[in-house]
């Protein structure tokens, strides 16, 4: 009596099915591994010293050309070969800033939302202290404490997301404690320990990832800001925001100079957002019919 | 005989909310028999699934004994702490949130001997995870499966396997097939029936399936309200029931007789009253249509008014006399 | 059409478009619901019972179900007709048009001639709305003139009493109420303007047996004072026996077996093969032998068509003819039964 098969596909798996379906999720897959790509190989098709931060005076402000693909800067830089690179930066500050942001983020959440009471208490009044600073301001203020740089950017972007992964791991372990397979869990004779990490993480870890997408949009968007103001990273660095900043006050004669810094960050930004969009979607199964 | 392998002696478990005390489970005593069933039966709200939790200490109790073999399990300590759940298991009601939706079935039926069964190799704990998918009747290409893709019987049938893996004497079964289909819950009685005749474990079998009941129980405890107001032989409780309660709860099962489509159907009048701060006394007795003042005085303890039997109730087996 | 139906549905195929591909919910099926019966359509999980009567009441999921073949008809009046397409074209304005123009019909209808309760009664109530809210809105939406507050006080006061709350209760929300009360408020607003059908999906499954017995009492009562025609949607055959006049067995998208609920609980009848299994399967306190007679295997997988009969993998009578071809409906005794066995019988339906 033949039965039927069953398709043997994992949650991930069917996550990941869904997710190729959706265009625009994919489109920012896409542009993400474009610009990881380009992040790590830069090198091979360019010199960062002799074309990003050398100086040609005698070939500044060109327009976009078969030479020059972007154009050239006040320096007469060639602009593209300084977007790919600032992408390096851009990607490297997305990745430490949510890399930081998580860990911290899952210990004091795991912590609060499996001790609970004084312990719960404790940790999201201080988190809440976080929360209550604008994170810019947050951020200006360590920068201004411990000095530009890009590692202290790191550090104050990180601090300033830990609070919302945080309350997220927190929020979900107390809702993943209470259920029946944790009660199950424990009959199998499940010491804590392993129950919040064999049991209570894996599950939250989807939740975690569409968080981990956001931090990376929203870090790129701040590093740049603060880049713009001059707090950030500091020329000859390539970086977006300075480059947008430099620019600015060529605008009118010289578009180039700020158009494409600008639509580097936007296409970064938004892959990121469609990525955790389409996360979102893929691993709450919920949302399809 | 000897003793019975199970002893509840007085026990009671409160919950302390805003409103009050909450009685879940007020002085409860009854004992199960090596390889036999108790059955538990009460309606929502009535304290049984909080009784089989507190039994094998995943709620703290407030007050009483539970009798392993002679020992009191609320006094096990360090290693027999650990141990506990080698001798004492659960099935659980849903059987898809009673499975961890990211593990495989094999992870899942592997969890105790992983923790409960130390001296054994990863190679010999798959090997019984292979011959527990036998017992249980679920095929061995499933191995690998997630719970969501299975339906609702064979994802009951991991949640046996699951219990049976340490090889437990008492296994708590908090309504096992009441997520079922009626012909998967079938399937499964039969398949608890049957391993308790091959492998001589003792079922605590709680449900609000009195029909269910019938089959799996050899003694039967009508709970209401965190009391337990009648306990019998199923023989017994089904012939002659005392406690109006009991009868309602008979009465109130549909048949599968047409002939009583045109005739009423016998109701309980009003809703169950809240176990928060109950009054001394009967708990029943807002709806008992039988009440009288000497229902609601002191609390009536469960009296055998026959060999076995034993009714909570100022006047039991007043229903049949009227 | 037959005077004597309400309801007449032909052919009704149903589909369901997930994304992992399409299921088949409802297969070719022929249903009668007569005016002033209880008609009890009884089945497992997955055997369509829910997809049919939100057919009738056209509350498919959006995008997602679709009748794909078969027409439904209301006292007469031609409810529902399959789509020639899943999906209406951007540009087709004609249909769309259509569309818009059966959707707002059965808004009309929805709670005035037809109406449905559910199983979980809590997520049929709003739990930030009085209970007195929720009732009123029923009245205000389906009535033509307008209603003052003291008329609206005075039937909200009306269908309380009908189920038995006490209209004291009313300013309360539904967190306050029991599961039993919340559902009685369910078929308050279900019945608040006498609709002639109500479409009823497992309405007590989910109730304590003896709150069960309660609404199952009110729901009596009100059937018969009103003579509202009802499809009783359950899988427990104890409330079928204590509430139809008729029963239709559905199996895999299929109704199988038809007839008046005293023939179908007849043992003395023919039956089809599934439902003498699911007899089988049900502990009756009035059963007394040992062991339960579970049907073998599972309903089949409802994303495969298959072209023979949908119980033949698990049919102890099956034969090579009944895997391959799909048998109609024939009348053997009294019922009607889809089963080659009965082929001979009485000729087909």
């Amino acid at each position: 009596m033949p039965e039927q098969e069953i398709k043997r596909r994992s949650q991930l798996s069917s996550a990941l099915h869904r997710y190729m379906k959706n265009r625009l999720a994919v489109f920012g897959l896409i542009v993400f591994l474009f610009l990881v790509f380009m992040a790590c190989t830069a090198d091979v098709f360019f010199d960062y010293t002799g074309q990003a931060i050398a100086q040609h005076m005698k070939e500044r402000y060109q327009l976009p050309s078969r030479a020059h693909l972007f154009g050239t800067d006040q320096f007469g830089r060639d602009l593209f070969v300084r977007i790919i690179y600032g992408a390096r930066i851009s990607l490297i500050v997305a990745f430490s800033v949510t890399a930081i942001s998580v860990s911290l983020g899952i210990i004091i959440g795991a912590f609060a939302g499996y001790c609970g009471g004084k312990v719960d208490n404790v940790l999201m009044r201080i988190m809440d202290i976080f929360l209550a600073i604008p994170s810019m301001l947050l951020a200006i203020c360590i920068v201004a404490a411990l000095g530009g740089g890009l590692r202290n950017l790191i550090i104050a972007n990180g601090i300033s997301h830990v609070p919302r992964f945080s309350r997220l791991v927190r929020s979900n372990i107390m809702q993943i404690k209470n259920s029946e397979f944790v009660e199950a869990a424990r009959v199998t004779g499940a010491s804590d320990f392993d129950i919040v990490l064999k049991h209570i993480l894996p599950n939250t870890i989807g939740v975690l990832i569409v968080q981990a997408t956001l931090t990376m949009a929203q870090s790129i968007l701040a590093v740049a800001s603060l880049s713009f103001v001059g707090l950030g990273i500091a020329p000859p660095t390539p970086e977006w925001g300075s480059m947008l900043s430099t620019g600015k006050e060529f605008m009118r004669q010289y578009p180039h100079l700020v158009t494409y810094p600008g639509l580097a960050i936007m296409f970064a930004v938004l892959s990121f957002n469609l990525m955790g969009d389409g996360l979102r979607d893929a691993l709450d199964p919920r949302m399809k019919n | 005989m000897g003793q019975p392998m199970i002893e509840v002696k007085h026990l009671k478990k409160y919950f302390n909310t805003r409103y009050g005390l909450l009685h879940a489970v007020d002085d409860i005593n009854f004992t199960i028999e090596k390889g036999k069933t108790l059955g538990v039966v009460g309606e929502s709200g009535c304290g049984k699934s909080t009784l089989g939790r507190v039994m094998i200490r995943l709620i703290p109790q407030t007050s009483g004994e539970v009798l392993f073999n002679g020992e009191n399990v609320f006094d096990y300590q360090g290693e027999k702490l650990r141990d506990l759940h080698n001798n004492m298991q659960m099935v659980f009601q849903d059987p898809y949130s009673s499975l961890d939706p990211r593990m495989s079935v094999s992870q899942i039926i592997e969890e105790p001997l992983t923790h409960l069964e130390r001296k054994m190799s990863a190679a010999e704990r798959a090997a019984e995870v292979r011959k527990l998918m036998d017992t249980v009747g679920l095929a061995q290409r499933f191995v690998n499966a997630y719970p969501h893709e299975l339906d609702g019987g064979r994802c009951q049938r991991i949640g046996i396997a699951r219990a049976l893996a340490v090889k437990p004497k008492f296994i708590v079964c908090d309504e096992p097939v009441s997520a079922l289909d009626v012909s998967i819950q079938a399937q499964i009685l039969n398949l608890m029936m049957d391993l308790q005749e091959e492998m001589g474990h003792s079922y605590m079998f709680i449900t609000h399936d009195l029909s269910v009941v019938k089959y799996v129980s050899q003694d039967i405890a009508v709970m209401y309200l965190g009391q337990c107001v009648e306990k019998a032989s199923t023989e017994e409780l089904f012939a002659r029931p005392l406690h109006p309660y009991t009868k309602a709860l008979l009465a109130a099962i549909p048949v599968l007789d047409t002939s009583r489509r045109n005739r009423e159907i016998e109701i309980i009048k009003g809703e169950v009253t809240s176990p928060i701060n109950p009054k001394p006394g009967c708990r029943f007795a807002s709806r008992c249509p039988y009440a009288g003042p000497e229902c609601t005085g002191e609390n009536l303890p469960l009296t055998e008014v026959s060999p076995g039997h034993f009714v909570a109730c100022a006047h039991p087996g007043i229903a049949d006399q009227k | 059409m037959n005077e004597n139906n309400i309801v007449e549905i032909r052919n009704l195929s149903v589909n369901y478009e997930t994304d992992d591909g399409t299921l088949y919910a409802v297969n070719d099926i022929n249903l009668d619901i007569r005016r002033g019966e209880v008609l009890g359509l009884v089945g497992e999980t997955g055997a369509g019972k829910s997809t049919t009567a939100r057919s009738i009441i056209q509350l498919l999921p959006d995008r997602v179900g679709h009748m794909t073949s078969g027409t439904i008809t209301f006292e007469g009046e031609t409810l529902a007709k399959a789509e020639n397409k899943s999906r209406i074209g951007t540009f087709d304005i004609a249909a769309k048009r259509e569309k818009e123009k059966n959707e707002a019909r059965m808004r009309a209808y929805r709670g005035e001639r037809i109406s449905m309760i559910f199983q979980d009664p809590m997520s049929s109530l709003n739990p930030v709305l009085t209970i007195s809210d929720q009732l009123a809105e029923v009245f205000l939406m389906h009535s033509e003139e307008r209603l003052s507050k003291a008329e609206i006080d005075r039937k909200v006061d009306e269908a309380l009493r009908l189920v038995n709350i006490s209209a004291e209760r009313k300013y309360e929300y539904p967190h306050q109420f029991s599961g039993g009360m919340k559902q009685r408020v369910c078929i308050a607003m279900a019945l608040a303007c006498k609709p002639e059908l109500l479409l009823a999906d497992e309405p007590t499954t989910a109730l304590d047996v003896t709150i069960q017995a309660q609404v199952l009492q009110l729901m009596k009562n009100l059937q018969k004072e009103l003579g509202t025609s009802v499809l009783l949607i359950t899988h427990d055959l104890g409330v079928v026996a204590e509430m139809c006049n008729r029963v239709a067995v559905m199996y895999a998208g299929e109704i199988i077996e038809l007839g008046d609920a005293d023939d179908v609980f007849d043992e003395n009848q023919p039956h089809h093969p599934y439902t003498v299994g699911l007899f089988g399967s049900v502990p009756d306190l009035n059963m007394s032998s040992r062991r339960l007679k579970p049907i073998d295997g599972l309903m089949p997988d409802p994303a495969i068509k298959l072209p023979g009969c949908p119980f033949a993998d698990r049919c102890p009578k099956a034969t090579d003819r009944c895997r391959n071809e799909r048998p109609a409906a024939y009348k053997a005794g009294k019922l009607q039964l889809k089963c080659f066995l009965f082929e001979n019988e009485g000729g087909e339906q």
